[in-house]
């Protein structure tokens, strides 16, 4: 009995302590919360004016006054473009802040500490980083290699587009990470895209045609027709989904001969493209699919059909009653 | 409009206090009256109680987005006319035409130049 008495007392002493032992770190948090608010607010004026119209930043700063500096900078860093931001690189530059953080992302022992500084680099968004992130998308830890992509996207280096294809196609980032990236970099990376579309590796040339089609114009849909005839049907199918966007009426013969492509991914994809290039050309021969095709490739037909010629696809509903058809219909009419 | 014409006054609503602080001070900076808001509730408030000469307003805001506040805006008599700007982030861009549905009559994305910023003000104040 005493034993167990004295098992609760222990046991109680211990929540106790474990309880104050919280509340103090709570309020030890919210103190440190609180002193840098406090001092971001004192120094926002003057870092609003150093960012305005480069007026020197106050001298004499203890440490916590240079890092709320440093911090009120790096959150700038990612909202102003321009003489602004170019201030913003400059001091994180002068100050050693970027040699500090390329040296922590290429000999940081811990993984956080190379993708804190991978992410860091990126906000800061000093050029003088890129081959040293480029270098980080090999790095042995998916994070580092994330927050490198995500920071080549930002910087929107052209240098960037073959490196962060490969780590996309390897799947070694996030493909919407990756995607995103190469989408910010813009119509700069279009010259090296259409590079890779002579790549020996298919999974680079569809990762090529496909952002082609997001970045590229007219001027890139002979390309995309070209690779419709690919022996890889991934990208014969993001071919064909490119020429849905960059193409026009002088396209539309070679997507119908896609339409009896083998592969009903393929299939699919030439339909939606027809459909987005609403030439009535193409009506007969997507109501046929829609009608008799495999699930995906009915359904894709249907949604192309309606939008191509809606008068033509409601009458073969009706006379059929093909479901696909009768949805793309209904839906056509809702809209 | 507010009665000090000779300054015309800019309602800035943002719940970022980094991008309010920094729009209000090139603002202010450039000859501007300013007049701040934590989010679009606010910034409606503000909007009917002191009728500014031009709104610049994010558009992910807690309460009432951006598109929204326009749009209240625009069914008020007092603030029909009032031309608004929309700060978009780039994510956002494809809501752009959304913006102009609602009533914008300019947008600006995020990052964007403070000096960019003042070009537009000053564009969109002189086609009034």
């Amino acid at each position: 009995m005493a034993t167990f008495a004295v098992v609760v007392l222990v046991l109680a002493v211990a929540n106790t302590g474990l309880l104050l032992l919280v509340a103090w770190r709570r309020i030890a948090l919210a103190i440190t919360e609180r002193g840098k608010n406090a001092r971001a607010q004192e120094l926002r004026p003057a870092v609003l004016a150093f960012l305005d119209s480069g007026e020197a930043l106050p001298s004499g700063l203890d440490r916590r006054r240079q890092e709320a500096v440093a911090d009120l900078l790096g959150d700038y860093a990612r909202l102003v473009r321009g003489p602004a931001h170019t201030r913003i690189v400059d001091y994180f530059e002068r100050e050693g802040i970027v040699a500090r953080e390329l040296a922590a992302l290429t000999g940081g022992r811990t993984t956080s500490r190379r993708a804190v500084a991978a992410q860091r680099l990126g906000d800061i968004a000093s050029l003088s980083a890129v081959p040293t992130l480029l270098a980080a998308l090999l790095d042995q830890q998916r994070d580092v290699r994330a927050a490198a992509t995500r920071s080549l996207g930002r910087l929107r280096s052209a240098a960037a587009v073959e490196n962060i294809v490969l780590v996309l196609v390897k799947g070694d980032v996030p493909a919407a990470l990756a995607r995103w990236a190469l989408l910010q970099i813009g119509t700069e990376a279009v010259p090296r895209l259409r590079s890779l579309l002579a790549s020996d590796v298919a999974e680079q040339r569809a990762a090529a045609v496909e952002l082609l089609g997001l970045l590229g114009g007219a001027a890139d849909a002979g390309s995309a027709e070209e690779r419709l005839h690919d022996s890889s049907a991934a990208v014969r199918e993001q071919a064909a989904l490119a020429l849905g966007r960059l193409g026009s009426e002088h396209h539309v013969a070679r997507l119908l001969s896609a339409l009896d492509d083998r592969i009903p991914t393929v299939r699919a994809a030439a339909a939606s493209a027809l459909g987005r290039l609403r030439d009535p050309v193409a009506t007969d021969a997507l109501l046929e699919h829609a009608c008799n095709d495999q699930f995906d490739v009915a359904r894709a037909a249907a949604r192309a059909a309606v939008l191509v010629d809606p008068l033509r696809a409601a009458e073969r509903a009706a006379g059929t009653g093909a479901p696909h058809l009768v949805e793309a219909v209904e839906v056509g009419q809702i809209r | 409009m507010t009665e000090t014409a000779a300054i015309p006054t800019v309602l800035v609503a943002d719940d970022d206090t980094d991008v309010r602080g920094l729009v209000a001070y090139r603002l202010r900076r450039s000859g501007y009256q300013v007049v701040e808001a934590r989010d679009g509730e606010e910034a409606l408030r503000l909007a009917l109680e002191h009728v500014p000469d031009l709104v610049v307003i994010d558009v992910m805001m807690p309460k009432l987005d951006g598109y929204e506040v326009t749009r209240r805006l625009r069914s008020e008599e007092a603030t029909r006319r009032v031309p608004v700007i929309l700060l978009t982030s780039r994510s956002q861009e494809a809501d752009i035409t959304s913006g102009f549905a609602s009533g914008a009559d300019d947008y600006l994305t995020k990052p964007f130049s403070p000096d960019e910023l003042v070009a537009r003000v000053r564009a969109v104040l002189g086609r009034r």
